[in-house]
Formats: structure tokens, sequence, C-alpha cells
């Protein structure tokens, strides 16, 4: 996806502003000739009506891919604007009279700047976001152009005006003081049906575009995100190893951690609502982990999970105290299995080492780490610990009953 | 599965990072006779049908439809053709996605390269590698359908012993250690798993996408 310019989005706003300038010429025309009664209305209608039809298409066509279509486009536009510049002075001046094709290009001249400087004024609100979103987005515009369509439409206001008073002129001239109230009524509907044809294809472009503007500020914001992620956590990470290739146990480490890091950012459970058993456990192994200099590896399984209660804060602090011994007596890999017993209305929770193992009745009564940290924590939750420990490893089972388990 | 039951196992290698390929490489080369790399999907069913290794290696994330494109269409043609995943992905969905599809087994990426070769030459043998990791999330999959009425009882739940071998797995017991303490002889745990990875084959479609929608949401 590469981003648009903005040289080429400004362009396909005046693009579309002299088509919709062409279309008023031949809908100016089409009114001139019913006030004055012409013939030749459905031939001009036809040909407004083609016209408008261009400007939908090549709204759309530029919008996407503007960049391909701008040189076409423009051509088109320009031809346009030329025939109907030519069909209005031919056949207005044929059914008319000169006065009114010139009062009509006056008008819709003034018509055109006033509108460029709205769509301008448009895009410009689009743009306006907070700064880094700005950022994200692109290099935010410039003043002078803004500058420039403001200074159009005060022209294009003076155009309007000059054209309104010699209009009112014109037709006080033609029907001596006194408008009849068909050729009134039909004024009315006509510049209804004039603003309508304005404002329709302005309305499909504004909003084409406004989606366009949203959806790559999005993408910019993602793209910020990722990056400002990868530079504070995996580059520093990064750095660090390169720094510590004279110590594997380190390296090691930090490349755990980081691991860690990034699966749980992929995963997108770095957000620090902890509040279930998993998410606190998850924690707990990656504390210990630090703290012991990756001396362990934790792997957390989880089979089910259950809301973190005053039993589950327990649970997490047994397995805390169990972990420590873990990676202090055992190392290597330790695995952590979270597995609710629905039968029994518990959630159990292994902790197991392979490491060399130790008698549990051989602890002396002075070392309280596990008899109070581990077992005696978790009696007073309302659960339970066991150890089984063996030459091949170490295994702590602690169970709290199952509240609030999902 | 005939004769070439001993001696170096053959194995394609499919992964789209050809840094992790050619670690792979350099980590199993006397052990292993690796016949190929691949890294995309149409490569790697080229490759395989071509080349007829003993083990497919297969990473779970592949451009073109992933691992689970490669397997369906390996199996299709060569239907004894034996598949081992080895992923960095954590994620049980992509896991269970590659293993229902017909890998039998599947192991981490960290795997020390000598735990790697057994794997290899236990999925040559015909024998699921179910480790801790593998056995958490199906127990995981299968604790979602368990409470649910059944559509088939024989496939969509687990004996009572399959899930103790499995938690027992997932604790990180070997097959030795889990015989020892269920009493049984190491043949029939790996009966066991065998059996639970057929299920997992056979499991509606309907209740794992379930299960994983309700993963998803969690």
């Amino acid at each position: 996806m590469t981003r648009a310019e903005p040289a080429v989005e400004s362009g396909v706003a005046d693009r579309t502003l002299w088509i919709v300038a062409a279309n008023l010429g031949i809908v100016a025309l089409a009114c001139a000739q019913s006030l004055s009664g012409g013939a030749r209305l459905p031939v001009v209608l036809a040909l407004g009506v083609l016209a408008m039809a261009l400007v939908v298409l090549l709204a759309a066509r530029s919008g996407a891919r503007a960049a391909r279509s701008g040189a076409l486009a423009r051509l088109l536009a320009g031809g346009l604007v030329a025939a109907a510049a030519l069909v209005v002075l031919v056949l207005g001046r044929e059914a008319v009279g000169w006065r009114p094709v010139v009062l009509a290009a006056t008008a819709f001249a003034g018509l055109a700047l006033v509108l460029r400087w709205v769509v301008a004024a448009v895009e410009a609100a689009d743009a306006d976001d907070v700064p880094w979103q700005q950022l994200a987005a692109g290099a935010p515009p410039s003043a002078e152009p803004r500058l420039r369509h403001a200074a159009g439409a005060a022209l294009g206001a003076l155009l309007l005006l000059l054209a309104a008073v010699g209009a009112a002129r014109y037709a006080f001239d033609r029907t001596d003081g006194g408008l009849p109230a068909a050729g009134f009524v039909g004024g009315v509907v006509i510049v209804a049906a004039l603003m309508a044809l304005v404002a329709g294809p302005l309305a499909f472009v504004a909003r084409l575009r406004a989606r366009q503007a949203w959806a790559e500020r999005e993408r910019g914001r993602q793209r910020q995100e990722v990056a400002a992620h990868l530079h504070d956590e995996v580059l520093q990470t990064l750095a660090l190893i390169q720094r510590s290739v004279e110590d594997p146990k380190r390296v090691h480490h930090l490349a755990r951690q980081q691991e860690r890091g990034l699966r749980a950012w992929l995963a997108g459970r770095d957000t620090p609502a902890e509040d279930s058993v998993a998410a606190a456990l998850r924690a707990v192994a990656a504390e210990v982990e630090d703290e012991t200099s990756g001396a362990a590896s934790i792997e957390v399984i989880v089979v089910g999970d259950a809301a973190l209660t005053g039993g589950g804060e327990a649970l997490a602090q047994a397995a805390r105290e169990t972990l420590r011994n873990a990676a202090r007596h055992a190392g290597g890999l330790v695995r952590v299995v979270i597995d609710p017993d629905a039968d029994r209305g518990e959630l159990v929770v292994f902790i197991r080492d392979d490491g060399p193992g130790f008698a549990v009745d051989a602890v002396p009564a002075e070392r309280r780490g596990v008899r109070d940290a581990i077992i005696g924590r978790m009696e007073h939750a309302g659960g339970s610990a066991s150890i089984d420990s063996g030459p091949d490893g170490t295994e702590v089972t602690l169970r709290v009953p199952l509240g609030g388990a999902r | 599965m005939t004769d070439a039951a001993a001696g170096r196992p053959s194995v394609v290698l499919i992964d789209d990072h050809a840094l992790f390929r050619s670690g792979v490489r350099a980590e199993l080369a006397d052990r292993v006779e690796v016949l190929g790399e691949a890294e995309d999907v149409d490569g790697a069913v080229r490759l395989v049908l071509a080349r007829a290794p003993e083990v497919v290696l297969l990473d779970v994330h592949l451009p073109g439809g992933g691992g689970v494109a490669v397997v369906e269409q390996v199996l299709a043609q060569r239907p004894q053709q034996a598949f081992l995943a080895l992923t960095v992905s954590d994620a049980p969905e992509d896991v269970i996605a590659l293993v229902r599809a017909g890998a039998r087994g599947y192991v981490e990426k960290t795997i020390q390269p000598a735990a790697l070769v057994d794997a290899i030459v236990q999925v040559r043998a015909g024998e699921p590698v179910f480790g801790p990791r593998l056995a958490g999330f199906v127990l995981a999959a299968f604790s979602g359908t368990q409470a649910a009425a059944p559509a088939d009882p024989e496939v969509d739940q687990l004996t009572p012993r399959e899930r103790e071998v499995l938690q027992l797995i997932a604790r990180g017991y070997r097959y030795k250690q889990i015989a020892q303490r269920l009493g049984i002889s190491p043949r029939t745990v790996e009966s066991h798993t065998s059996a639970v990875l057929r299920k997992l084959q056979l499991t509606s479609r309907h209740e794992l996408s379930r299960w994983a929608t309700r993963r998803g949401l969690d």
C-alpha cells in the first residue's frame, strides 16, 4: 500500500470541481432556454445528465487510482469544460442573446471558486487531528494553498454578487418591472436543482475522501504502535544480547524474557488486567524467571482457567514460593499445569521440575518456606498442598475450591 | 513404514524462514537425511510428492494456505505420509488444526536436537509425538465439549483413563513414568495417546470450531 501524494489528492478535488462547473454551465443554458421558451431543452438536459454521470464516474475512479487516471481525467474534464463553454456560447446567444450568457458565465465562475474553497476547508477539517495522528498520516497540509483558496472564494463571492445584480437588472428590463409568477417558481425550482447537482457529487467525494483518510490514519497508527513496541522491547533486548556474548546464561535469559514478552504482546495479554488464575500464574512465573536470572525456564500450560478470588491469590503466592524453590534447587525446565477438576469442585495446579528431589520430612523445622509459605497458606485458604519428591523430580500439587470457574 | 524403519530417517523441511531451515539442517546433519526444503505450500506439496521423505517437518504458518493446506493436499495423494509439526506458535488453534489435518505430533522450535531426532524416529514408526503442550491443548479442547451433550460420545469425549494419561503428559512425565504410576505397560500408554489422536482427527468440525470460537472470545 503506497500512500497517495497530497498533490495528487488536491488535483482530484480541482478536477472534480471543474467538472461540476461544466455541468452547471450546461444546466444554466437549460434554465436560460426554459425562461425564454426555447425548444432545445430536452437536448440540453440530456447533455446535463451525461455530464453528471461523468462527474460521479470520475470521482469514484479518482478516489481509487488517483495517480494513474490523473492525465486521462484531466483531459476529459478539460474537453468537457471546453465543449460546455462552446454549447453555452452558441446555443445561449442564439436563444437569449449575449447578456444572460455573460451573466451565467460570471455566476458559474464565482460558484466554482466558492466551492473550491468549501472543498479545501472540508479536507483541512479531515486532516485536523491531534499532532501524533497527523504524524502517522503524513505531512500536515501546508497553509499556503488554503490562503489561495480563501482569496479565490472572496473573488468568487464578488462575481456571484455582480451576477445577481446583473440578473435582477436583466429581469427588470425584460418584464418591464413585473416578473411573472410562473417564471419565479421556475427559477426557484432551477436553483434547487442546481444546488442538488452541486451538493450530490461533492458529498460523494467528501465521504470517499474521509473514509480513505481514516483508513490511512488507522494504518499509520498501527504501524507506529508496532514500531514503538519493536523499538522499546525487541531492539533493546537485542542490544543487550550483543553486549552479553561472553555470558551465555544471560543471553539465554534475555532471549527467554523477550520471547515471553513478545508472545504476551502478540496474544494481546500485555494489558494489566490480571484477574484470572492463569494470568496471575504467568506473571508469577515471569517474576521468578527474572529474579533467578534464568536458572529455570517456567512453562505454564492452561487446561482451564478460573477467576482470581481469595483462594486464587493464595494459590498464586504459594506457587511463587514453590517456583522459587524449584528454580533454586532444580533449575532447568519447570512445568506449571492449571487444570480445573470439576468433579471435586477444585482448581488444581501442578508444578513439576526434574531436579534431584529432596526428602520432604527431612526439611528442618526452622526452614519455614515449605511449611508456612506453601502448605500453611493453602490450608488457610481452604485448599491443600502436597509434595511428591523423588529421584525423577519434584511435583507440588496445589488445590483450592473452584470459585467462579470459567 | 516398510523396510525403511531403520537407519537415518529421511526428512524434508517446510518452513518460510531460511535461517531456521539452515539451523535445523546443520543440527540434524549427521543423524537425519534432509532430502530438501520448501518455503511455501505449493513448493512443499511438490517436494514431498517428488521425494517421498519418511517424515515431513512442517511449520504452522506458511505462505499460500499454511501447514494445514500442505497436509491436506499431500494426504489426498499419499495417505501414508507422516508429518511432524515444528512451530513457534503457541496458539492452541494452530496446533490442533494441524494435528487434526493429520500431523502425528507437535514439537516446539526450541526443542533440543537430540529430542527432535527422537521425535522424528517416533513419527516414522507411526507413533504419535505427544508433548506436554499438545496434551494441554487437547485437554482444553475436549474439556470444552465435555459439558454439552456430545453428539457421539465415542469420539467427542475422552475416557477417564485417556484424560489421566494426558494430564500426566502435560505435567511432564515420560511414558515409562506414566506407566509406572498408572500400573499399566508403556505400550498401553502409547495406545491411549494414539486413540486420542484418532479421536481428535475424527471429532466433528462443529464441536472444535465452537471450542475455537470460545477460546477466541476468552
